[in-house]
């Protein structure tokens, strides 16, 4: 095998596929990317067992062939050669990769392609939907996964997909964000739902990243496949049940709040910082036309924060973390938010005032102050 | 996990040039009339016989060809960062004791090694490939003798303690190795004829309590091997535990259950009057010979229920390496640790029932004193019952 390419066509592809390498080095051959060299094309695959990717760029292949080589170790060479330069990749003895340009000589151990796991292919019916799309639902509801990888059913996302458009629920058992966006999904009868992993929907994100990328996705019993642009990339399916979100929407909660996204935010994040180190734990008294966020850590002090609102409801005091209120204040992407609360015990509903293209909703569960 | 010579190696990590050279980290030496002392040095001004703490005029007395390098803490804090990190891979349960050195509690981590061994040889060689730095690892069934066992081989040291073998190792080792002995009280120790750990051992409990007090029968138990404190995370500090002394030493399973019984409602209680919940249930048990153990489980959903945690507990009780039955139980505790903050949850409406019920009970006990309202499996003690 030996083929040559330029810099900035291969890193941006290394970038994509070096998100999905396995990071606990457990079986030593899923720290590796396999190259493959053929026709005009280099393609590049790299994979965890639960998600593999597949990218190509434009090469010139003096003899086709493959091997596995690190992934760290191709990505920081390449990353480190000048801009603009060509790089050429040669087979040497005893699968060393002898990877070169200008001056620079570097040789990379290998390992042969056949212990590189085969990554599964898809050429069933596919769906169509615009990249921004998939993007911009992951990143409003990625943050509410739960970093337990004990909770497997909740290490991942619901994704729901209808005739009439796909929707996506997130929770780590404390809070949840919910997303819909309503549009024709070709050729797609009935429903589906699956468990997207976290990693999955971060790396898609990243695919569908480009403005004007199209995402062409399908599944199988075990399996997401989508189509990025040329990229391909499959996925695991979690297994599990996913709780039953609905029941925990608020239906009737009656003290609402209108609020200034940016405002709020900032009362939220100064409070916060007398707040306890651990819990994040902040009050917000609501009283007519006032809003008071404090917070308080006996042996370190405390902050009052307030926010001028139209409220004439009865008061109230209720307890939350403020790193969850700001996650979410963080992607409202709204000037305004409303806040719909009912007593200091029942989850919170806070979604943006104005927006129409996404119905986006997020719940957050008080905690006891 | 100890690393070695930790500030002196990352200076020569840095700058390679300094590599097989005696580096001396620490104040000024100012042609030996500088003050301050020596923070850490490399292997190779330890042959100078340069050692950290020593005043910095006195090293450079001793090595004056020695390259003397400023501390440069925030760099150390960033690489220390990274293995902690790194450590953090291998289990959840990685108590740093200082910058460069932490205890991990690899007992649900072994699966994919196989054995401790292999595990150790991973993360010496993480560390090693991640970083160019040099860890010595000491593993064995508690802190006290991990400690011991990573500084033993140093540089680079690996150490294995089994539990069968951990007297074996302990009892050669001269007396200043304990935990908690300094030199004033090594020389004390020295006057009465102990100059070995295993000399201490040999002393009967009674007589290191009546020279030393409660210290003297702490020293004792490490002098035994005995040592019990749990590995703890920086965000896991805190546990709310309950435990008991047999009066005389048990091998009764009915008994230990029901032991198990009241301490989980003790623990319970005292979780619902703080407003917390608990993630984890562990149960410890200290058998005649002194030999103490514990098993937890992590649960998917943090609790305050008495009944959730006596289920749980219940079913450690058979984890553990000896039946009662074989070896008679002297003290029994159960406790509930990763605590979660107050924060509630969206799903738990299960949970909140039982919670709930024992809300209640909590209630009456309040007003009404605790033998009020009981679990009908514990009328068999009472009063009531005897009548």
């Amino acid at each position: 095998m030996e083929f040559t390419v330029k810099k900035n066509e291969i890193l941006k592809e290394l970038g994509y596929v070096q998100g999905v390498v396995e990071k606990k080095n457990t079986i030593p051959i899923l720290s590796n990317l396999l190259l493959e060299a053929a026709g005009s094309n280099l393609t590049i695959m790299a994979t965890d067992l639960d998600v593999s990717i597949r990218c190509s760029c434009p090469a010139k292949v003096k003899s086709s062939g493959a091997l596995t080589v690190s992934a760290r170790k191709v990505f920081d060479i390449v990353r480190s050669l000048p801009d603009e330069s060509e790089i050429s990749f040669k087979l040497a003895d005893k699968e060393w990769m002898a990877v070169s340009s200008g001056p620079s000589r570097f040789k990379v151990v290998g390992m042969h392609k056949d212990n590189f796991p085969v990554i599964p292919e898809y050429s069933g019916r596919k769906w169509t939907v615009p990249g921004e799309v998939f993007r911009n639902m992951v990143s409003r509801t990625i943050f509410a996964i739960t970093q337990e990888e004990s909770r497997y059913s909740l290490n991942g996302a619901l994704l729901v997909v209808n005739a009439d458009g796909l929707r996506l629920v997130t929770t780590d058992g404390h809070r949840l964000a919910y997303i819909e966006k309503r549009l024709k999904v070709e050729g797609l009868e009935g429903e589906f739902r699956v468990l997207v992993p976290r990693k999955t929907l971060a790396e898609l994100a990243k695919l569908a990243g480009d403005p004007n990328r199209m995402v062409q996705f399908a599944k199988d019993e075990n399996h997401l496949y989508f189509h990025v642009d040329g990229r391909y990339m499959v996925s695991r399916q979690l297994a599990g049940q996913f709780p039953n979100y609905e029941m925990v929407i608020p239906k009737d909660n009656d003290k609402k709040l209108l609020l200034e996204t940016e405002g709020f935010a900032e009362a939220i994040r100064r409070a916060a910082i007398m707040a306890d180190e651990r819990s994040h734990g902040i009050k917000l008294s609501l009283s007519e036309g006032q809003l008071v966020v404090t917070s308080s850590t006996s042996d370190l002090g405390e902050a009052r924060e307030s926010v001028q609102i139209s409220y004439d409801g009865q008061p109230m005091e209720v307890g939350f973390n403020a790193q969850y209120l700001l996650d979410f204040l963080g992607v409202a992407f709204d000037k305004q938010v409303s806040f719909q609360l009912k007593d200091d015990e029942t989850q919170g509903l806070l979604q943006p005032a104005t927006e129409e293209d996404y119905q986006y909703s997020y719940v957050v569960m008080p905690m006891k102050l | 996990m100890d690393m070695d010579a930790f500030y002196a190696s990352v200076e020569q990590r840095d700058r390679p040039e300094l590599q097989g050279k005696p580096v001396i980290v620490g104040a000024d030496p100012k042609q030996g009339r500088g003050r301050g002392v020596v923070a850490a040095c490399s292997y190779e001004a330890r042959r100078f016989g340069v050692r950290s703490a020593l005043p910095i005029s006195k090293a450079y007395r001793l090595c004056p060809q020695g390259i003397y390098l400023p501390v440069r803490m925030e760099r150390y804090v960033e690489v220390s960062h990274r293995i902690m990190s790194l450590l953090g891979e291998y289990t959840d349960l990685v108590e740093p004791l200082s910058i460069d050195e932490a205890f991990l509690d690899v007992t649900g981590s072994l699966r994919p090694y196989g054995t401790v061994e292999a595990l150790a040889r991973s993360i010496k060689q993480r560390v090693r490939e991640q970083e160019q730095l040099a860890a010595s690892v000491g593993a064995a069934p508690n802190k006290f003798i991990a400690k011991i066992a990573s500084d033993l081989q140093k540089p680079d040291g690996l150490v294995i303690v089994p539990p069968e073998a951990v007297l074996a190792f302990l009892h050669p080792l001269p007396i200043g190795k304990l935990w908690g002995v300094g030199p004033k009280a090594e020389a004390h120790l020295k006057e009465l004829g102990i100059e070995k750990i295993g000399d201490l051992a040999r002393l009967r409990r009674e007589e290191m309590d009546r020279r030393f007090g409660k210290h003297g029968q702490h020293l004792w138990e490490l002098a035994h091997g005995i040592d019990d404190r749990p590995v703890v995370t920086e965000h896991e500090i805190k546990s709310v535990g309950h435990e008991t002394t047999f009066e005389r030493d048990t091998g009764d399973l009915a008994l230990l259950r029901e032991t198990l019984l009241s301490l989980s409602e003790q623990v319970g209680v005292r979780l619902r009057r703080h407003g917390l919940k608990g993630r984890a249930v562990s149960v410890k048990l200290r058998y005649q010979d002194f030999t103490t153990f514990t098993r937890q489980v992590t649960l998917a959903e943090p609790t305050a229920a008495a009944a959730r945690i006596h289920s749980h507990a219940r079913e450690l009780l058979d984890k553990f390496p000896h039946s009662p039955l074989e070896k008679k139980v002297r003290l029994i505790g159960v406790s509930v640790g990763h605590l979660e903050e107050r924060q509630k949850g969206l799903f738990e409406k299960q949970e909140d029932k039982e919670e709930k019920i024992e809300g209640a009970v909590d209630r009456v006990q309040e007003k009404f004193g605790p033998g009020s309202l009981r679990r009908a499996s514990h009328l068999k003690d009472s009063p009531e019952k005897a009548r």
